[in-house]
């Protein structure tokens, strides 16, 4: 009988929770009590069943029907008897940061630039000033909850974001301090950063959320570190990759991620039989073989002997070299890799092209076995960049990789003062209005 | 609001086990993100945020329910006695499955292997401790392989 402490532990090596001490322990466990190993089996199977539920797409109407409700409700915001006065305000402030940027874009002139930026930073700090001014808290009431439940209860005392003469200029320590840094100031007077700024795919990415939730993660900054991810991010294959539908699809599914964390995968992906067979024609049509995966999503696959598909494929040459490596042996093992293979999104990335030129790139293969990469990938705020679109195009745009694969770039994203940046839409604003005040 | 709405739809989905139920709570979650945006408070994420009311729109929603239903009207699990590779079989028997764990435990799991968060990810969104987290799941995935796996299909 299982102690409790054993069946968690087994639990959490399922899960992919446990430590590398605790990882070695459990499998000595599951080695030698069969009740452990049958548990696990057992855990894995429940995992590869949750797997196959598939995302739903949101019924056709939906989007519709949520918009349609949002007009009519009234904010719930215990600040309207100011909306008029910071409704005008935020229209001046968005007004005038238009046309700041737009002179910026038009005409670069260091002149109206500043006479613009100088102009935006006065209506800020007047709204400042005025949204500071919010009520003390214990005068508003609502009648009915959020939640529903009828009565009467206090509303919660409001705290709107407040700007301040703080965040709006160069007196701001965090950003004084970056100024203060020749490799930053280098770096923001160079070319490609001046080019990569006055990109509007980069400003739309810089102004999403998911976006400022990536560079604030400790394993992106991590992975930003790390030498492979930058020659992976110059690498043409890798971004074609990117910009594959099925392969964001991969890796937004746990399966995969799974996968990922899989160290018999790794060796795999890291051999060189593994390489020139993921180029190989065969490989591929085998890959595109029906009775293929209908083998690895079978329970029976660990009886091959009597399996009919098995034996079709055992007359293919690519197979046969496969199943002479150790590591593919130990993969095909693996419920993770099963269930990747029982996915949609997986079988089209393996028949994708670029996804085949990455597969061959040693860059590649180096951030597959990253930490940073694994927990990155298992981040949602780096998925939905993955999936938003002005990324993608950033990505594709070489000054913004030139910047990105900048030493003292990297050195920005890993300093304190820069993450406080990333915390806050309006200091990265003032980074950037600074940065091209620099470049003049 | 097209960054989540799916997301919140399916999360919805997997707690309540009923698309209507699931359509209804994501209306209601995206409306109060509208009301709530003003004291939205930045020091958090704002996935977690929005995680958060989806969660707690569909445990209301599924206790309004239980209110006015009994337990025996959950479908049973279907039993087929062999390993399962129809994605529709194994979304009716994993949805059934799921709708005999208590609500809590069901929430943890629905994060975990629909949303894909990490445990403290989920601990963020639900605000309890990590641990908790752990304790809920392990409950959950015991209870989930006494319900998905026969006897006798393997299991010790």
């Amino acid at each position: 009988m299982l102690r409790p402490e054993d069946r968690e532990l087994v639990h959490q090596e399922v899960d992919g929770t446990n430590t590398a001490a605790a990882s070695a322990a459990a499998h000595a466990l599951i080695q030698r009590e069969p009740e452990a190993a049958a548990l696990a089996g057992d855990l894995r199977r429940v995992r590869a069943l949750l797997g196959q539920v598939p995302e739903r797409p949101a019924p056709p109407g939906l989007r519709a029907a949520i918009l349609a409700a949002l007009p009519g409700r009234p904010r719930a915001s215990p600040t309207q008897s100011w909306s008029p006065v910071l409704n005008l305000i935020r229209w001046s402030v968005s007004q005038l940061t238009l046309a700041a940027r737009r002179m910026e874009e038009v005409a670069m002139n260091r002149k109206v630039v500043v006479i613009g930026t100088t102009a935006v930073a006065a209506v800020i700090i007047v709204a400042g000033i005025l949204i500071r001014r919010s009520p003390t808290g214990n005068e508003v009431g609502t009648i009915g909850g959020g939640d529903g439940i009828t009565g009467v209860q206090q509303a919660a005392r409001y705290r709107g974001h407040t700007m301040s003469e703080r965040d709006v200029t160069i007196a701001n320590p965090d950003i004084a301090v970056l100024f203060q840094n020749h490799a930053v100031v280098a770096l923001v007077k160079s070319e490609a950063f001046r080019s990569a700024m006055q990109n509007e795919a980069f400003r739309t990415l810089q102004s999403s959320e998911a976006f400022r939730q990536l560079m604030d993660n400790e394993a992106y900054r991590q992975l930003m570190n790390n030498e492979a991810y930058r020659q992976l991010m110059a690498n043409e294959a890798y971004r074609q990759l990117m910009d594959n539908e099925a392969y964001r699809q991969l890796a937004a599914n746990e399966a995969y991620r799974q996968l990922l964390s899989n160290e018999a995968f790794r060796q795999l992906m890291s051999s060189e039989a593994y390489h020139e067979l993921a180029s190989n024609e065969a490989y591929r049509q085998l890959m595109s073989n029906e009775a293929y995966r209908q083998l690895m999503m079978s329970e029976a696959y660990r009886q091959l002997a009597s399996n009919e598909a098995f034996h079709t494929l055992q007359s293919n040459e690519a197979f046969r070299t496969l199943q002479a490596n150790e590591a593919f042996r130990a993969v095909m093992a693996n419920e993770a890799f099963r269930a990747v293979m029982a996915n949609e999104a997986a079988r089209a990335v393996m028949a994708n092209e670029a996804f085949r030129a990455v597969m061959a790139n040693e860059a590649f293969r180096a951030v597959m076995a990253n930490e940073a990469f694994r927990a990155v990938m298992a981040n949602e705020a780096f998925r939905a960049v993955m999936a938003n679109e002005a990324f993608r195009t950033v990505l594709a745009n070489e000054a913004f990789r030139a910047v990105m694969a900048n030493e003292a770039f990297r050195q920005l994203q890993a300093s304190e003062a820069f993450r406080s940046l990333a915390r806050s839409a309006s200091l990265s604003e003032v980074f950037l209005n600074e940065a091209m005040r620099v470049q003049q | 609001m097209d960054r989540y709405h799916r997301r919140v739809f399916n999360v919805a989905l997997r707690i309540l086990g009923n698309e209507q139920d699931a359509e209804d709570v994501t209306q209601a979650v995206f409306g109060k993100v509208f009301d709530s945006l003003e004291t939205y408070n930045p020091r958090f994420r704002f996935f977690s945020w929005i995680y958060r009311m989806a969660v707690n729109e569909s445990l209301n929603a599924a206790k309004r329910r239980k209110r006015m239903e009994s337990l025996d009207d959950h479908p049973a699990i279907p039993d087929t006695g062999v390993a399962v590779d129809d994605a529709m079989e194994a979304e009716a028997r994993v949805e059934a499955a799921l709708m005999q764990l208590k609500p809590d435990d069901r929430a943890v799991v629905v994060l975990r292997h629909f949303a894909s968060f990490s445990h403290e990810e989920i601990a963020e969104v639900l605000e309890v401790p990590a641990r908790t987290v752990k304790s809920r799941l392990f409950t959950a995935c015991e209870r989930l392989r006494a319900l998905l796996l026969p006897e006798g299909d393997g299991r010790c």
